[in-house]
């Protein structure tokens, strides 16, 4: 169990390393990482179910300039993590109602991240004034060696923030549908609201010229073609 | 003096380190940290000298901030400006003009390229994929993405280190702004798709009404977003829409 | 009509043609910066970076008729490097019926300045051009992209006092 969490800290601290401090491979957003949390903790077709509608939910999140996104990496990180422990506690591989219910309790931390963000920033301030005051005592290899330092409080924020919100999906997930069992097929049409609605606003969020149509149509079309092959192969 | 040059292992390190430019960001200087630490390796071969050495890389840690795949491109143009610099053969001033003159707008080139283009259309591109056959759409979409980002990133390094200035007919060459308009609309289509299996795969895993329900989800939701609606709400919104409605109908059928 | 007229130390880049141009709906951008108008490689740079639909002029601070762009039947986005230029421009002839809006994007850290916000930091000249431009009867903000929070005069006077 212990270890668990220790894997969840490790994978959401490098995902937020990626995600901005080094490399930017796409392995940090959330249609790689979920599954690879998932990997990591011996579900991967958990994190496959959440990965396509996290990944449309935040495909918006974007960081432009000084301007902060979400952190969509530790909100898929703690939703991932969540949704396979309170699986495993329920004995059973992750469900859409297992799944919505840890997006609906971990999706906020998205937005704590943020904040955080904001903090590391000014933090790193100060590994600015340590580059400078090492350069001005004649060591500019050491001086610039402080920009490495940047990289370990992003590491830390999600590496204790992610296994603290999947830890509460984990314990409040199983006890509320072992409480209320009737949920699950009410909370099995909510997860499929949500994925539909994240791809609204993966169309939403790419903000192309005539995407009212583009979007409607396509979703019309693949609806008329998929209903088609339905009936044909029926 | 015999004009300096940096050699290829040197180039090489440099552009490591680019891996690296915004580990430091902050608000004060942005990326210059990180810019200083990418040029440094190539600064502490043109300069033996330690004056001349700190002074020029006291003028790298002056603000910087740019797309982090383009920025690659200033790092390698700068150490094209530093090594005539160097040499003689340039003002110290050229670099710093080089850096300021370019970080906005290939900032910008690069925000709407892979930031708000070539990275969300990968995305919807392995959503909708994954969807459909799991794994192997999400690593190709993964693989398409680096594949494409890494040979612009390491091509427009060593364009740019050799050109100088000569770097923006390149990057010109490229037609990047309309390329991502078509990777945009692409990528909405995509989102299309992916809700018409979300309904279809609601439809069959927990009814018709769940299709009906994800369907409504998606068009009202778009023209909410659209409309300006904040995201998380309306994401909370859904999914409880959806709930209620089901309570709702199960409570309707059981009467 | 000019839509906005926005102070950016980078000028043109990606939070300008990602967010305010298609919030705005601009058709026409104007970078007044006397640089970047005499510079080869900015001019390339910028043009090679913009929709080709979009067109953009880069020209001098001074060579800007601001009553012609007021009345142009399309929304142009106006941009200056720094916030000692809109006091420039209005004394070159801007005045709030042509541009209502002054937006302050991005001023970057150095002597002198204080945080006003993330992206913003000013000093007290620049703080007192503000003013003066408020009471003159434009409707000053500080903000980088349209979905942050705007802060008005009161509020950028307020956090200076309030940074060390």
């Amino acid at each position: 169990m212990g270890l668990s969490y220790l894997v969840l800290g490790v994978v959401a601290g490098l995902a937020a390393v990626e995600r901005k401090g080094f490399l930017q491979a796409m392995l940090s957003r959330p249609i790689a990482l979920a599954p690879m949390t998932g990997w990591a903790l011996g579900d991967p077709q958990g994190g496959l179910l959440v990965a396509p509608p996290l990944e449309l939910l935040w495909l918006g999140a974007v960081n432009l300039g000084a301007a902060l996104p979400v952190h969509e990496a530790l909100g898929t990180v703690a939703i991932t993590g969540g949704a396979v422990l309170a699986g495993r506690a329920l004995g059973v591989a992750v469900s859409p109602e297992v799944a919505i219910l840890a997006v609906l309790l971990c999706a906020p931390l998205a937005l704590v991240g943020r904040r955080a963000d904001r903090h590391v920033e000014i933090w790193n301030d100060r590994l600015v004034e340590r580059a400078e005051a090492a350069l001005a005592g004649g060591d500019p290899g050491a001086a610039v060696r402080w920009n490495l330092g940047g990289l370990a409080a992003p590491f830390a924020v999600a590496a204790l923030l992610a296994p603290a919100g999947a830890a509460l999906a984990a314990a409040v997930i199983p006890a509320f549908l072992r409480a209320v069992p009737a949920a699950s097929g009410p909370l099995r049409l909510g997860f499929f609201a949500f994925a539909a609605l994240a791809a609204a606003s993966g169309a939403k969020a790419l903000r192309a010229r005539e995407a009212p149509r583009f979007f409607y149509g396509a979703l019309g079309g693949a609806l008329v073609a998929g209903l088609l092959i339905g009936g044909a192969l029926s | 003096m015999s004009p300096a040059r940096v050699p290829a292992r040197t180039l090489a390190r440099v552009f490591w380190r680019c891996l690296f430019l915004q580990a430091a960001w902050n608000r004060r200087g942005m990326q210059n940290l990180g810019f200083a630490y990418a040029i440094e390796p190539a600064l502490a071969v043109l300069y033996p000298e330690p004056a001349r050495r700190r002074e020029a890389l006291e003028r790298h840690l002056q603000f910087f901030n740019c797309h982090p795949f383009m920025a690659a491109a200033i790092v390698g143009g700068a150490i094209h400006h530093e090594e005539r610099v160097a040499a003689g053969e340039e003002p110290a001033s050229a670099p710093i003009r080089y850096k300021a003159t370019l970080q906005g707008p290939l900032a910008a080139l690069g925000d709407g390229f892979f930031w708000t283009a070539l990275r969300p259309f990968c995305g919807a591109l392995g959503a909708a994929g994954a969807l459909v056959i799991g794994v192997p759409a999400v690593v190709a979409a993964i693989v398409l993405y680096d594949v494409i980002h890494f040979s612009l990133r390491l091509g427009l390094f060593r364009a740019a280190y050799r050109g100088g200035d000569a770097v923006i007919p390149v990057i010109a060459r490229l037609g990047l702004p309309l390329a991502a308009e078509r990777l945009r609309a692409a990528g909405v289509a995509l989102c299309g798709v992916a809700a018409a299996i979300v309904v279809l795969r609601g439809a069959g895993a927990a009814g018709a009404a769940a299709g009906i329900v994800a369907a409504l989800a998606a068009g009202a939701g778009y023209a909410a977003l659209a409309r300006g609606a904040r995201l998380l709400p309306t994401a909370y919104v859904a999914a409880l829409a959806g709930i209620a409605a089901a309570v709702a109908g199960h409570l309707h059928w059981s009467s | 009509m000019i839509s906005l007229v926005r102070v950016d130390n980078r000028l043109l880049h990606g939070q300008v043609l990602e967010t305010w141009l298609p919030r705005l709906g601009v058709k026409e951008v104007v970078v007044a910066d006397d640089e970047a108008a005499s510079s080869g490689l900015a001019r390339a740079a910028m043009t090679l970076c913009v929709p080709p639909e979009l067109p953009v002029r880069i020209e001098p601070l001074r060579a800007i008729d601001f009553g012609a762009l007021a009345a142009s039947g399309w929304p142009v986005l106006v941009l200056v490097r720094d916030v000692a230029q809109l006091a420039e421009a209005r004394a070159a002839g801007l005045t709030p019926a042509q541009a209502p809006r002054l937006n302050v994007g991005n001023v970057h850290f150095g002597p002198g300045r204080r945080c006003v916000t993330p992206s913003v930091f000013l000093s007290e000249d620049e703080i007192r051009t503000l003013r003066e431009l408020t009471a003159a009867g434009f409707e000053v903000e500080a903000r980088s992209v349209p979905t942050e929070a705007p802060a008005g005069i009161e509020e950028i006077e307020r956090r200076y006092a309030a940074a060390r």
